[in-house]
């Protein structure tokens, strides 16, 4: 018996239609796209890219992500709230 | 059986602190603006202006609004963290490249620089093609250095709204935040303990705009604050040591009720933004009585106060319009 997984969208094609998904105003379509990610820390980085190219729409997708290392980066956005429009503290 | 899992992919070469561009390679554009970010304020912190460049020039093309967006931030970064190792000229340089954060950028690039003397010395030669409103900063600091933690605090010699916001902020802290004793340090000069410098800091504010004071000049304060600028002498130590009363954090908002009905508005207006904001019996009650008054200032902030009980000490809630005027 051959199994033939062939994923038909990887991460970065996850990360493009989640932001395809966020720019038509679709945040449950965004969200669902992200969940599709299996890997946890490839999951977040999309998450986090998504956050980097749109931070005044989607900061908050940071603090959803669940590994230190995005966690960390995260610390980026949600820690520069000028990068989401509000004056920096 | 064979299994092939097409979609494996290798893990992108990840580096949690990254120190230099070359720790940035291979990864994908958003991770690598984060990155570049990264190596700017590390190079920043080690104050190497041309590391800083370096980092930043990837997004210097400015080919798109991401672009955009991550060599203003870049510059801002390594801006701040360039000032904040005691090179104010190469912070502020970069700075001048942030974007729409430029003005942020010179706020915390000015109040980050070690709060000694010595990183501002000749300031005004270099400082002046960067614009009036960022050399007011620049000045609001140096004279911050020049008084706060010192343990001198005699009254300016020069006719300066920032030095004398400097010497009240120096006055009320060596009088442990006694207004009166404070005041009568402008004839006679006060002198204390001086405080470590890694203590020189306290209590301020976001400056925002309240409808009815668009037009009333402004002085820099601590942090990317401001104050009201008198209309004379006496008005201007008198908000400048109210100022120094919010900076002092153990001061509470019982020393501000007496310049609650205070004749002149923009003492008025200062001691009610502090007030505001700070805990105390019976806040509601005074500020009820404040909503129907014929200053439309003072209606606008205690109409917000209540509305949003920044004095219950709640945090991030809405309020009037934070907007900083540009420093």
């Amino acid at each position: 018996m051959i199994w033939l997984l062939a994923c038909t969208c990887d991460a970065d094609c996850r990360f493009d239609k989640a932001l395809a998904a966020l720019r038509s105003g679709d945040e449950a379509a965004m969200r669902a796209e992200i969940e599709a990610v299996s890997d946890p820390l490839q999951r977040d980085l999309v998450r986090l890219r998504v956050a980097t190219v749109e931070p005044a729409r989607a900061g908050k997708l940071c603090t959803e992500v669940t590994t230190d290392f995005a966690r960390e980066k995260c610390q980026q956005v949600l820690g520069r709230p000028h990068l989401q429009g509000a004056p920096p503290p | 059986m064979i299994w092939l899992l097409a979609c494996a992919e290798p893990a992108p070469e990840l580096v949690a602190n990254p120190e230099r561009v070359t720790d940035c390679t291979g990864l994908d554009p958003q991770l690598r603006a984060l990155c570049h970010v990264q190596v700017a304020a590390a190079r920043g912190r080690a104050a190497d202006f041309a590391a800083v460049t370096g980092a930043c020039a990837l997004y210097d093309g400015r080919v798109d609004d991401f672009d955009e967006l991550w060599a203003d931030e870049c510059h801002f970064r390594g801006g701040e963290e360039l000032a904040r190792a005691g090179q104010l000229e190469d912070g502020l340089r970069h700075c001048n490249q942030a974007g729409r954060f430029r003005k942020f950028c010179f706020a915390h690039a000015a109040w980050q620089v070690p709060p000694t003397a010595e990183p501002l010395a000749d300031w005004e030669a270099w400082a002046t093609p960067f614009g009036e409103r960022e050399v007011e900063t620049i000045r609001a600091r140096w004279w911050f250095n020049q008084y706060f933690g010192t343990g001198t605090a005699a009254a300016p010699k020069v006719d300066s709204p920032h030095a004398r916001g400097a010497w009240a902020l120096e006055a009320v802290r060596l009088c442990a935040g006694d207004l009166d004793c404070a005041r009568a340090g402008w004839t006679r000069a006060l002198s204390g303990d001086p405080l470590p410098p890694e203590r020189r800091l306290g209590r301020y504010d976001l400056p925002f705009e309240v409808p009815g004071d668009e037009d009333v000049p402004t002085v820099p304060t601590f942090g990317g604050g401001q104050r009201y600028a008198g209309t004379d002498l006496a008005e201007d130590i008198d908000i400048a040591l109210l100022e120094g009363a919010y900076f002092r954090e153990s001061v509470g908002a019982g020393a501000f009720v007496p310049y609650l009905p205070d004749p002149r508005p923009r003492v008025r207006w200062t001691a009610l933004h502090r007030y505001r904001t700070l805990p105390s019996e019976g806040a509601e009650g005074t500020l009820r009585t404040m909503v129907d008054d014929p200053d439309p200032v003072v209606r606008a902030l205690a109409s917000d106060a209540l509305q949003y009980r920044t004095w219950e000490g709640k945090k991030n809630l809405p309020g009037l319009k934070k907007e900083r005027p540009a420093p």
